[in-house]
């Protein structure tokens, strides 16, 4: 009595839209070739979602897939990774994203490229740009760090991986993880299991994005979730009921030494007021108070020269190894897992640098 | 003047005017007339409904199952596909979208037990449910995230100063306003103006002297029914003269109590077409008609189905 005919012909048609070069990563969840897009020669990456086996059989597609597509399908903006055409064939899902061979962590670790403020302030603006369509169509990324914003050719920076991401548009909604976002770019108040909170959580991660293109290493680099608390505190100051209303509610089990604040000018001394007064505000510890997207983007720092460097004329690396990016977009985990042995291994080159700064 | 700001990105590709919504159908009337598919649409809408509640989750999942269902149905006919599969499939993808995944064995475990109480067999297993669940997510145009009209009634509610227990009754409204095709004709915020704007009828109502409201404190589907029905009239009424009243001369209406003076102008400030607040108005009316007869000949969806499906 009931059969049902996918629409073949269409597949086909997109099949034919697009020649697939080579694979460029596997991941968990899914396949990443890079392909070309016939009709304009532009580069594309396509990513082939599997179906998810567990023991019990099929369980449809995976949630991280479901949810990258379910927010790229609302979001178009020059700074937020472009979804350009989804089709499925047989059991597969497949994603055609735009290909960009470069990503904010890859242009911080190469020590062989110089920031100069206006360009730091560029990839600020573009950060923000992007993150402010996010918010303002209801999405929370929830995994903001430098490894998932992407850098094409032409400079334009690009927010990716919406694996994370889950719209906001329930005030009441309860039922939100506190596990998300990598460590180390993960605001203070989601260490304490809230099943609620906002923008502002996307807004902190922007806040030590923006510490780590000043500082050129990550800037609150914690090897446990209590160490980075801990790590939180000491270059902030450990929160009082002024600065974060609520908090010693919140910390009525815990124990924390009281650190004193210090100005954040004696950690990043090349930056100017400005960029430490919205550094400031965006690492505020009351996510009330935590400046947003809009606010931001108003912020005297954008307004007041110098003027943020054209995209196209970014520094860039000189060879981008083109592979990485797509495959780390793969392998991005959720934090809840442990870090890659090598990232381990960075976390550890990096103590002596935190001291520096953190002392 | 106020603006009220609604959703900034609402697809409005996904709103389909009658004429258009009749073309899809063009299949299935084949075999039933258009008081039959309403009565099927509610028939579906209640075992989605029933499948949530059994399934425990937030009402807004059963509205987006709901949304996904009759957008399917926008592109599918009844006739060339399986109904019940469609509903399954439908709150398990609901779930996952709305963050609150349920495994696909419960959903098909609490599916069979709802149909079999139907007295109907759900024989179907997890590789078809997730099979149909690259279906839908295709014809769903991969468009999963859907607006609700709750939000909007919170913020228009707000924006009235209107008594929280008095939202209740929009929010029951707008319950029951996914089993007519209204989300599939207009946009949220105009249902949740519409369903503010029966609660405020009722209200009106009790003002006048139709003392039946106050009695109600739960939303027992069929009084609902009987005091919807007659407030909505009334209010219908009210909000003809009240259109009559703003383009002649806003001063006739100074005699009225205050309060019933600053919703008209509210309603009539408000961004929103009050023909379309009437349609809805006159749509949700018509469907507790049907609904509340169900009761009585729940048999007849039996024949209705076997027209429809065989």
């Amino acid at each position: 009595m009931y059969s049902f005919q996918p629409p073949e012909e269409e597949e086909l048609q997109i099949e034919n839209k697009y020649l697939k070069e080579k694979k460029i990563g596997e991941g968990t969840y899914a396949k990443v070739y890079r392909g070309i897009e016939r009709a304009t020669g532009r580069t594309v990456a396509i990513k082939k979602i599997k179906l998810v086996q567990t023991e019990i059989g099929s369980q449809g597609i995976e949630l991280s897939a479901v949810r990258e597509v379910k927010c790229l399908r609302e979001l178009r903006h020059p700074n937020v990774i472009e979804l350009i055409d989804i089709y499925s064939h047989k059991s597969n899902l497949k994603l055609v994203l735009e290909y960009l061979d470069s990503d904010l962590e890859m242009i911080i670790k190469d020590k062989s490229i110089l920031f100069q403020a206006p360009d730091i302030k560029s990839w600020m603006l573009m950060t923000l740009r992007g993150l402010d369509h996010c918010h303002r169509n209801w999405i929370l990324h929830r995994d903001m760090k430098p490894n998932n914003l992407l850098v094409g050719k032409d400079g334009q920076l690009k927010i990716a991986d919406f694996g994370l991401a889950r719209d906001y548009g329930d005030p009441h909604a309860k039922n939100m993880s506190p596990q998300v976002v990598t460590r180390w770019y993960r605001a203070p108040e989601l260490f304490f299991m809230p099943s609620q909170y906002g923008y502002a959580v996307d807004i902190w991660s922007v806040g030590c994005i923006f510490a780590e293109l000043l500082l050129r290493t990550p800037y609150l680099a914690g090897e446990s979730d209590l160490a980075q608390l801990e790590l939180i505190f000491k270059a902030l100051g450990t929160p009082t009921e002024e600065d974060w209303p609520g908090f010693s509610e919140l910390a009525r089990d815990m124990k924390f030494q009281k650190y004193s604040r210090t100005p954040l000018q004696v950690h990043f001394k090349a930056a100017g007021s400005d960029a430490i007064d919205l550094l400031e505000k965006m690492l505020a510890y009351d996510p009330n108070k935590r400046i947003n997207t809009r606010e931001a983007l108003l912020h005297s720092y954008f307004r007041k020269l110098p003027r943020p460097t054209p995209p196209d004329q970014l520094p860039k690396q000189q060879k981008a190894q083109e592979n990485a990016i797509q495959q780390k977009e793969l392998n991005s985990k959720p934090p809840t897992r442990e870090l890659s042995n090598k990232r381990k291994a960075q976390e550890t080159n990096n103590k002596g640098e935190k001291k520096i700064h953190c002392s | 003047m106020f603006m009220l700001i609604f959703m900034p990105l609402f697809r409005t590709n996904w709103l389909l005017s009658r004429q258009a919504l009749a073309e899809c159908r063009k299949i299935d009337r084949q075999y039933v007339t258009e008081e039959e598919l309403m009565r099927v649409n509610i028939w579906f809408a209640q075992i989605i409904t029933d499948l949530g509640r059994s399934l425990q989750v937030r009402q807004v999942i059963v509205a987006t199952a709901i949304t996904y269902f009759k957008r399917f149905y926008t592109k599918n006919s009844f006739r060339n596909t399986e109904p019940n599969l469609v509903a399954a499939t439908c709150m398990y993808l609901a779930c996952k979208i709305e963050e609150s995944p349920q495994h696909i064995k419960a959903v098909i475990t609490d599916m069979k037990t709802i149909m079999q109480e139907k007295g109907e067999p759900f024989s179907y297993d997890n590789p078809k449910v997730a099979e149909m669940e690259f279906y839908l997510l295709e014809e769903l145009n991969f468009n999963m995230i859907v607006y609700h009209p709750y939000r909007s009634l919170m913020t228009l509610a707000q924006d009235l100063g209107t008594k929280n227990e008095d939202v209740h009754w929009a929010w029951y409204v707008i319950n029951d306003s996914y089993r007519t095709d209204m989300c599939l004709l207009y946009p949220p915020h105009v249902i949740a103006a519409a369903a503010l704007y029966l609660q405020i009828a009722l209200k009106g109502g009790a003002q006048y002297g139709d003392y039946s409201l106050t009695s109600m404190n739960t939303a027992n589907n069929s009084s609902v029914a009987g005091v919807t029905t007659r407030g909505a009239k009334r209010g219908a009424a009210a909000a003809a003269s009240n259109n009559n009243n703003n383009n002649n001369n806003i001063n006739t209406s100074v005699n009225e109590t205050p309060k019933v003076k600053d919703i008209r102008l509210w309603f009539a400030q408000l961004n929103v077409d009050l023909e379309q607040i009437i349609d809805i108005v006159q749509e949700i009316i018509s469907l507790y008609k049907l609904w509340s007869e169900e009761d009585k000949q729940n048999e007849k969806i039996r024949d209705i189905l076997n027209k429809l499906l065989k």
